[in-house]
């Protein structure tokens, strides 16, 4: 027989979890995947227009620069939204950072952003 | 989710690469093929193997095609030609249709409607004995159009599935501990623990790769995806963006109503090709040909440089004189994304680094399918433990689907992918539809497949689909020089390597898929590891 590492296998989240199927946590789930598809695509959107706006570059170069910060924005909401303490502080978080990054944006707007 | 941040991560990266997983090991799948679509191609019209690539000059090939193409499709709005490279000894040349009258100008025409020939470089005459096929291309639209639906659906779905797969890999580096020492840890044989350090060291081994191919997969498409900045700086006026992105002006929308005959192209070759150094040139797109307005973009030859932001001159189609300066302008963002872009579609790649590609690619394929098949492993007991305490009377709905699932969407798409080659050798070469009748198989072997998976997802049933998709993959080389192409003896010899590879790579995943099967019915292989075994 090998020897075998003392480290076992990682804890399965399942089985810290009292029930699985309950009613109210799969609502949970619901909630928070609904937050993280929607409201993370939200972000993503918002930030990127933020920053095309915000960024001092040539016309071209601020878009893409935006866009590809983007795609980084969305895959960190979606997580945001499941490593929350409850699905009420994902939709909380996730409300907070797109009201301040709508302020952002409206503030660039009015004041001409950079360029 | 009251658990750590590593266990809600770890239930992330278990659901969202579940609920994705089919549709990726596909994309993943045919992402690879295409890496190697050119070679497909060409194996696929074995009335081509015999044929030498002939050795003209750029102007002269393109002043041939230029007379082809002003017969075939003089009214068109816009012409796409690929000049003959090493991969590919034949030109392409592809056309969008003059619109209809009366019809809304704003309304882009369907990829199906696009007209396409290929050409003899030294003829300037249609390869029109090749046989009619998508060849490789088909692996290359299916991995991010998919197909028998719009473009545009199968885009935003593979898009969803890669923002998904994106969150897969993220969560699941987050949730591991000891990245490193997993890269040296597999214990074979051990049930759940082995796919667990299967799945672990196809991941970790390639993880730049797949976070590579998983992001710049995402920026090939991201101004579709992610609007957002194009709208906010540009408005509606995307065309302007296109064209600040790519270089050069921006072709006029509208065709001029006056005619004037169109420039010849060749002497616009040799003057692109001299301020670049005497490379060559790869693309040329035509604007508006036969129009007062026609303008003529030509695009250094790929290959040469890992950005696919590639340098471009613009000439103006009637007179013949250059309108841009030496191409490609915008800053660092714009070539970040160029080189991204080129990453992704790796055709800057020697063959030595296009293999280490394939290679990445495949281990992205097992590290989706050994997840799929972990999360069987997983439930498994947990179910058995049920129906043993008398709770349940046969094993779940859920565990029941991805056991079919995994099965009809990994074993069975192994199985379909070499019946595509069968098919492209044993339909009749003639008739109408037939490129499309050759997918038609692909997709009848596969649904066929993937409803006996649902229908019974055992054991003996992947045996049955790896040992039929190894033994088609194996004999394809038997097939290829009994149906008339360059058999391996007489493409070793020719050095004809585009064909002896597809032979070799295609024999060699034979033997694996074999060898798979195989296993599944050792004695020494614990009964709890396999798939539906005990259901």
């Amino acid at each position: 027989m090998h020897s075998i590492p003392a480290d076992p296998l990682p804890p399965s989240p399942r089985k810290a979890r009292p029930r699985a199927a309950s009613p109210a946590y799969r609502a949970g789930v619901a909630a928070r995947a609904i937050a993280a598809i929607g409201g993370g695509y939200l972000l993503a959107a918002l930030s990127t227009r933020a920053l095309a706006l915000a960024l001092p570059l040539s016309p071209v170069d601020k878009v893409v620069a935006a866009t590809l910060t983007g795609l980084v924005v969305y895959p960190c909401a979606i997580m945001w939204c499941f490593a929350a303490a409850s699905a009420a502080r994902a939709w909380l978080g996730l409300a907070g950072a797109c009201a301040l990054v709508a302020i952002v944006l409206l503030l660039v707007r009015t004041f001409g952003g950079a360029a | 989710m009251k658990e750590g941040f590593r266990q809600s991560m770890a239930w992330l990266h278990t659901w969202s690469g579940l609920l994705v997983g089919w549709i990726l090991f596909m994309v993943f799948a045919a992402g690879t093929a295409s890496y190697f679509r050119d070679e497909i191609t060409l194996w696929m019209k074995p009335e081509l193997h015999a044929a030498a690539p002939a050795r003209v000059s750029q102007a002269e090939a393109i002043d041939l095609a230029q007379k082809t193409l002003e017969q075939r499709a003089g009214s068109s709005r816009r012409w796409f030609i690929t000049m003959p490279s090493a991969r590919n000894p034949a030109l392409e040349a592809g056309w969008v249709p003059a619109p209809a009258r009366g019809a809304d100008p704003q309304a882009r025409p369907k990829r199906r409607t696009f007209g396409s020939i290929t050409l003899a470089p030294a003829t300037g005459k249609e390869l029109g004995k090749a046989r009619a096929t998508r060849g490789g291309d088909f692996f290359f639209r299916l991995h991010f159009d998919l197909h028998y639906m719009s473009a545009l659906w199968g885009r935003w779905i593979v898009g969803f599935c890669a923002m998904s797969m994106l969150v897969a890999i993220l969560s699941g580096i987050v949730t591991h501990k000891r990245i490193f020492k997993d890269f040296f840890t597999f214990r074979p044989a051990r049930g759940q623990r082995s796919w667990l350090d299967a799945h672990n060291l196809s991941a970790v081994l390639a993880l730049p790769y797949h976070l590579m191919i998983t992001y710049t997969g995402l920026v090939t498409l991201m101004f579709m995806y992610l609007p957002a900045g194009v709208q906010a700086v540009y408005h509606d006026r995307t065309d302007a963006f296109y064209a600040d992105l790519n270089g050069g002006p921006a072709a006029d929308a509208k065709p001029s109503p006056q005619l004037a005959p169109l420039a010849p192209l060749g002497p616009m070759l040799d003057e692109a090709s001299r301020i670049w150094h005497g490379a060559p040139v790869g693309r040329i797109t035509v604007n508006h040909p036969g129009r007062a307005n026609a303008s003529v973009n030509l695009v250094l030859q790929e290959g040469r440089d890992m950005t696919q932001h590639l340098p471009n001159l613009s000439f103006d189609g009637v007179t013949g004189k250059r309108m841009s300066g030496a191409g490609a302008e915008g800053g660092g963002a714009v070539q970040a994304r160029g080189v991204m872009y080129g990453l992704h579609v790796g055709r800057f790649a020697d063959p030595l680094l296009r293999a280490l590609f394939f290679l990445s690619g495949l281990a992205g394929c097992a590290m989706v399918a050994t997840g799929l098949l972990m999360w069987a492993v997983k439930e498994r007991p947990k179910h058995l433990k049920a129906r043993q305490d008398g709770k349940v009377a046969k094993v779940g709905l859920g565990l029941r689907l991805v056991d079919g699932l995994n099965l009809g969407g990994i074993a069975g798409l192994l199985l379909a992918m070499p019946v595509l080659f069968w098919a492209n050798r044993l339909l009749p070469s003639g008739g109408t539809g037939r490129a499309d009748l050759e997918i038609a198989c692909f997709f009848t072997a596969w649904g066929v497949a993937a409803l006996a998976g649902l229908a019974c997802p055992a054991r003996w049933m992947w045996r049955v689909q790896l040992a039929i998709g190894g033994l088609l993959f194996a004999a394809l080389p038997l097939l290829n020089a009994a149906t008339g192409g360059a058999g391996l003896a007489a493409s070793l010899k020719n050095g004809l390597w585009a064909v002896a590879g597809f032979d070799l790579v295609s024999l060699l995943l034979g033997m694996l898929l074999l060898y798979a099967a195989y296993r599944l019915g050792s004695r020494s292989v614990p009964r709890a590891r396999l798939a539906g075994s005990a259901a």
